[in-house]
């Protein structure tokens, strides 16, 4: 949010830069009024970042706090709070046998990984009547 | 002997094709074994007798629906053994390594048996009504029992249709084991599920209300596991959306045998027209040949199980 003028500043510099990188044809659509214009943010990679893939033991710190709740949203909540990106959900939801489908964004494989490991174990429970709610 | 119950809560799932290769490898290797089908759909009859022959020389009286009958109309019925037939096809190849292969045939009219059987439930109090429950879902198991004492079967396979009904439960309640097949997909893994409540649920029922009866022994089938079938392979292991649910069914605890049926309509798709079970064929080395010698690992893995 912005609070500040300094903070308004930032942002129309930034859209300038984005600006400038554009390539002579899409400024020229963006002057045409039969196009629509959409600004995305796409989060950068920072060099401190944790490696792509993330490590092994992490993969499997997930899958066992998958394994101790016991509700789709307790998972959600989970996923999103390690706030791992696309690339770092993919390990985890090879070690689930998970297929991987290129268009898949981030959010897509979490739901996946929740049904896989959560969501299985629901509809189990439910119809074999073991479920508490 | 060996008596094991064949079945799935979802249809299709290829419980025929499990059933009949199991048996005919076993044979091959020089088992005794019977088969009992008791769906009424009865393929696994028409994947060792042809209709026309079912038809002229089993339909009115060797069939387990002439079994069941017996017992809607109030009588004792005779010992399974009058209604077992030997099948030609399949048994003109595994006598030769001495084993043999038995039926009892199914009969499209056994879903009616069903309704006669319910019609001997119930009773004019609770101990009565308990006491027919034993009664009339118990008597597969006896019958069975005394097929053990009197015979030379290594396995007994009942083929299970795909529900629950009182035919199906005499069957549940007449094994010691039960064996799943399953495909790897949503809705053959929630029948498993399914599986597991209905048998827990009928063990406890019956346990129950043996106590009332002296001559009643407690049951307690075990479930031995679930087999993948129908499985597609590429390079070498089954396809990505197949193996999710194979993971995730044994992520869930439930207990599966690593060999698997693979899909191959080429070849399952006519066996039960030739009346022999794919895994007595012999293929050219190839895709038909490893078809062959999957099925012929799952019967060990299977038998090393029982």
């Amino acid at each position: 949010m912005i609070k500040t003028e300094k903070d308004l500043v930032a942002v129309i510099r930034r859209l300038a830069e984005a600006l400038e990188s554009l390539s002579g044809e899409d400024l020229s659509k963006l002057c045409d009024p039969a196009y629509t214009l959409e600004i995305k943010a796409t989060r950068r990679r920072s060099k401190d970042a944790p490696p792509v893939g993330h490590s092994a033991v992490s993969v499997e710190q997930i899958l066992d706090q998958l394994a101790s709740v016991s509700t789709r949203d307790e998972a959600q909540s989970l996923l999103d709070l390690s706030a791992l990106s696309k690339k770092q959900l993919e390990p985890i939801a090879r070690k689930l046998d998970i297929p991987i489908v290129k268009i898949d964004k981030a959010e897509a494989l979490r739901d996946k990984i929740v049904e896989a490991t959560v969501g299985a174990r629901i509809r189990s429970q439910t119809i074999q009547g073991t479920r508490t709610s | 002997m060996d008596i094991v119950a064949v079945i799935n809560y979802k249809g299709g799932v290829g419980k025929t094709t499990v059933t009949s290769n199991v048996a005919a490898e076993l044979a091959f290797r020089g088992k005794k074994v019977l088969l009992i089908d008791t769906d009424a759909q009865a393929s696994l009859t028409f994947s060792f007798i042809t209709p026309d022959k079912w038809d002229k020389d089993y339909k009115d009286s060797m069939t387990i629906k002439s079994w069941f009958d017996a017992i809607s109309q109030g009588s004792e019925p005779p010992p399974l053994a009058d209604f077992v037939i030997t099948p030609a096809a399949a048994n003109s190849v595994v006598k030769l390594h001495g084993g043999r292969i038995d039926l009892i045939c199914s009969h499209l009219g056994l879903i009616n048996v069903d309704l006669e059987l319910a019609t001997l439930l119930g009773g004019a109090n609770l101990n009565q009504s308990k006491k027919n429950y034993i009664k009339v879902h118990g008597k597969l198991r006896a019958a069975v029992a005394h097929l053990a004492a009197t015979s030379d079967y290594d396995l007994v396979l009942i083929d299970c249709p795909p529900n629950f009904n009182i035919v199906t439960k005499n069957a549940i309640l007449a094994s010691e084991k039960i064996l799943i097949p399953a495909k790897p997909d949503f809705l053959s893994t929630l029948g498993i599920d399914y599986l597991h409540r209905s048998v827990k649920e009928l063990v406890n029922d019956f346990n129950e209300y043996a106590e009332l009866d002296k001559n009643t022994e407690p049951v307690d089938p075990q479930i031995l596991g679930v087999v993948f079938t129908m499985i597609q392979i590429t390079s070498g292991k089954p396809i990505a959306a197949q193996r999710q649910f194979i993971s995730q069914t044994k992520r869930l605890g439930v207990n599966t045998f690593t060999e698997y049926f693979r899909e191959n309509k080429t070849i399952f798709a006519d066996a039960p027209q030739n009346l022999r079970p794919v895994v007595l064929n012999r293929y050219s080395p190839g895709t038909h040949s490893d078809v062959v010698k999957e099925i012929e690992k799952f019967v060990t893995e299977f038998s090393a199980a029982l």
